[in-house]
């Protein structure tokens, strides 16, 4: 049997607590083999990698943090299902590696003591060990060893050490049970367990263990499946045994578990850890003092916050610019390849700008990545839940909403993936559902756009304050303000139910791992771009479509094409001074712009823009903001260079382009000659963009995330209504305000 | 001190105590004892009220209690 084994690979299942080092041990092992994919049908990463020991091929499969084997959310499912061999695809594991922090032992060893019901090959790694001694704890491996029947392999991970032992006892482990039959339980527990077994066919897998768990886990996630293997004889039985096992014991069926297990635990822990008498002073303690406080914490979380947003937006910039003038390379490149025509519009507009347009935001969603990552791996995160916890549990949320909604301040779709850590149905809904509102990246153009262009460049307090500023500030406010108010409407009204208890571990600070948290800001890049790159793309080249077509010669006025022709022959003639030329090719370009502008208009979008003009008329937007927002539905960055096509300006703009903050400001009005965006009209605009839904990619991984079409829908619904309705209030009243 | 049982939240910033009862949803109730806060489990309050800290030997644990659960402790 040995060298069967021994000819295949031998899949290695690795678990742990959260917080035990688990991915750092992981990378150290495996290194840059690993592969990352998803789980048939749910969204829970299956992380791999390969791992060759003499001679011996492992693949180590890590396994999401838990606390337990009784399943309680998605994520959690996954565990046991991988353990149990029941994913299509999946046997059995050949071996298990549990990871433990030897700093909160008997905690740990909670998880152990139902992975040594398995009956599998298990090796324990024991980690962070520096960490143990330097809280004065002396613990004896080899009691430890003896009293489990499996081996315990002391290391620390993040300095690499251990690993070799740690190698050389899973390898040495294939094949080899536990050497002491696990037996924490009580004798009227034990009975009830050997009922269940003997009632139960053999040709369920692992059977002492699932009939264990069904005992336990009255309504866990797994039951249903548990209960398919076990046959009808154990599922009549069980309410039976639940019951006698509650008289016998007189502990709830809840407790049941805990109860017995942390019994055995405390009845050995003597005999392998040695504490001291008073407990050292930890940093952790001394940090906490500060971050935890009423108001300190507070003050300092509003620092942090304040310096992650500095670093996005100002570190991301450069890297950002280089991929904007790598766009505009490119154009030109296939502008000067590529003769005119619907082809070469459809490779600028279609496909350069709309893969530029989502690669754009991928330094600031990496940077968002990377700093998150930093600030939870070392633990502060936690505290933040905390502080969080106090004000979000009063609109019906819990602290487990802030980090997907602080994500979301770069970018909705890795704020909205980050929900999964969110176990409570509802909240993880309404976080859901309120994400999107947080101003995004996306946004940012678009504000600064018009509010350097509209809002006037008045200071206050000696230049420090700004009233643009201000403008910029308020705009992520009434975002913000606005997602606490549908949060509260939601939770009342369609997820009504009472709040469940908030419950997490705050695990003791450490420095970093830049390993680990690079590799969370790598994937979390790339599933950006993958995820939401193909539907921008696919977008954009639809947009374009919309923005090309009806295309004839015929829509551009004679008089034009003709001054057009005749243009195009001076520069043909080579006698004209760089001068001469230069005013001819001026002159061209505003005729090649006003002929642009022409096509817009003749195109769908232009007519669908002038079909909704009595529809956005109240908001004071004429047919060309219509149509400009109408095509950034998709994406809402798209808006800039929408303008900047329909204001006659050809498509080479940004934000910061002189000319179309002057090509705004001057458009008017046709019939009257009023200026069409006026203060009241910008803010108008600017609160519309605040509110609306308009990132197809968002959209999509709200479908991808609740595996229904009707949430997205109710998100593009609900935030276009509020869109609509914020920009016409706001209209309205500044209208009377400066009217 | 007399020891009667008292309502975890209601213990002050410092206060030690032993858990003396878990009640309420059988789900809220096994989340909290498999993080080891089971009968006889000896707790001190780092930050009183709802949410709340306490240290549970090695273990740091932020809890909000909603009407899900309730955790009785006796104070000595």
């Amino acid at each position: 049997m040995t060298a069967a084994i021994h000819s295949t690979t031998i899949r290695v299942a690795v678990l742990g607590n959260p917080n035990t080092g688990k991915s750092t041990l992981f990378n150290s092992l495996t290194g840059s083999t690993q592969r990352t994919a998803n789980y048939p049908g749910v969204t829970v990463e299956r992380r791999t990698g390969q791992l060759c020991i003499e001679g011996q091929r492992l693949e180590l499969i890590d396994l999401p943090g838990t606390y337990s084997l009784a399943p309680r959310a998605p994520d959690e499912l996954v565990t046991v299902q991988v353990l149990l061999g029941q994913l299509p695809g999946e046997r059995l594991p050949d071996l298990i590696l549990c990871v433990v922090d030897a700093s909160n032992l008997e905690r740990n060893l909670f998880l152990v003591s139902q992975l040594l019901d398995l009956n599998l090959p298990l090796v324990v790694a024991l980690n962070m060990v520096d960490l143990a001694n330097r809280k004065g704890w002396e613990i004896d491996i080899q009691v430890l060893q003896e009293i489990l029947g499996v081996p315990v392999v002391p290391i620390q991970a993040h300095k690499q050490i251990g690993l070799d032992s740690l190698r050389q006892a899973l390898v040495a482990e294939i094949s080899h049970p536990p050497r002491v039959r696990h037996d924490p339980f009580s004798q009227q527990v034990n009975e009830r367990i050997s009922q269940l077994d003997q009632a139960c066919p053999d040709d369920c897998p692992l059977k002492r263990f699932v009939v264990t768990r069904l005992l336990f886990d009255a309504d866990g996630l797994m039951t249903s499946e548990l209960r398919a293997l076990v046959g009808p004889a154990v599922i009549e039985r069980l309410p039976v045994e639940q019951q006698r096992m509650a008289e016998t014991t007189g502990v709830s069926l809840a407790e049941q578990e805990p109860h017995g297990r942390y019994a055995w635990i405390k009845s050995h822990s003597a005999r392998f850890l040695r504490r001291p008498a008073s407990a050292v002073q930890t940093w952790t303690t001394r940090l906490d003092c500060l971050l935890t406080h009423p108001w300190a914490g507070i003050l300092v979380a509003i620092v942090v916050l304040a310096a992650l947003f500095q670093i996005i937006f100002i570190a991301a910039e450069p890297a950002s610019q280089w991929i904007e003038t790598l766009k505009g390379v490119l154009t030109v490149g296939v502008e000067a390849v590529m003769p005119d025509g619907a082809l070469r519009s459809l490779i600028v507009m279609g496909l350069i700008n709309g893969v530029g347009n989502v690669l754009v935001f991928l330094p600031q969603i990496m940077l968002l990545f990377l700093i998150l990552g930093w600030l939870e791996d070392s633990g502060y995160l936690a505290r933040a839940t905390y502080l969080a916890d106090r004000i979000l549990s009063r609109v019906g949320l819990s602290g487990l909403s802030v980090i997907p909604l602080l994500s979301s301040f770069a970018c909705a779709i890795p704020g909205i993936m980050a929900t999964r850590v969110i176990d409570n149905y509802r909240d993880r809904m309404v976080t859901i559902l309120i994400a999107p509102l947080m101003s995004c990246a996306a946004r940012l153009p678009v504000y600064i756009l018009l509010i350097v262009a509209f809002v006037p460049d008045q200071r206050f307090l000696n230049g420090w304050l700004g009233l643009q500023g201000l403008c910029l500030l308020a705009m992520y406010l009434v975002g913000t303000l606005t997602a606490v108010i549908v949060a509260w409407v939601l939770r009342k009204f369609v997820f009504p139910g009472k709040s469940s208890t908030f419950l997490i571990e705050l695990p003791s600070y450490k420095w970093p791992q830049w390993r680990v948290v690079w590799r969370r800001t790598w994937e979390g890049g790339k599933s950006f771009v993958q995820g939401a790159g193909t539907t921008i793309v696919a977008v954009s080249i639809v947009v374009w479509a919309l923005a090309y077509f009806p295309r004839s010669a015929e829509t551009v006025p004679e008089q034009i094409r003709h001054n057009l022709a005749s243009l195009e022959l001076r520069l043909a003639e080579s006698e004209l001074s760089d001068e001469q030329r230069a005013m001819v090719e001026d002159e061209k370009q505003i005729l090649d712009n006003q002929v642009a502008a022409l096509y817009l208009e003749s195109s769908v979008l232009g007519r669908v823009g002038k079909w909704i003009e009595p529809a956005v008329r109240p908001l004071g937007w004429d047919w060309r903001i219509g149509s400009a927002v109408i095509a950034s539905f998709p994406a809402r960055e798209v808006v800039v260079s929408t303008f900047g096509i329909i204001f006659g300006l050809g498509e080479d703009v940004d934000e910061h382009s002189e000319s179309l903050r002057g090509a705004l400001t001057a458009a008017r009005w046709p019939d009257d000659q009023r200026p069409l965006i006026t203060l009241p009209v910008a803010l108008g605009l600017l609160v519309f963009f605040a509110l609306c839904a308009q990132c197809a990619s968002t959209l999509a991984v709200i479908r991808r995330e609740t595996r229904s079409w009707k949430w997205p829908l109710v998100t593009f619904v609900y935030m276009t209504a509020l869109a609509y309705g914020g920009a016409w209030v706001t209209v309205s009243l500044t209208a009377t305000w400066w009217g | 001190m007399v020891s009667g049982f008292l309502e975890l939240q209601h213990l002050r910033a410092g206060t030690k105590a032993t858990v003396a009862k878990l009640g309420g949803k059988a789900l809220a109730v096994a989340r909290l004892a498999e993080m080891g806060v089971t009968l006889g489990a000896r707790i001190e309050v780092l930050r009183p009220g709802s949410p709340c800290i306490f240290k549970l030997e090695d273990t740091c644990i932020c809890l909000r209690l909603e009407p899900d659960l309730k955790v009785l402790v006796s104070q000595n």
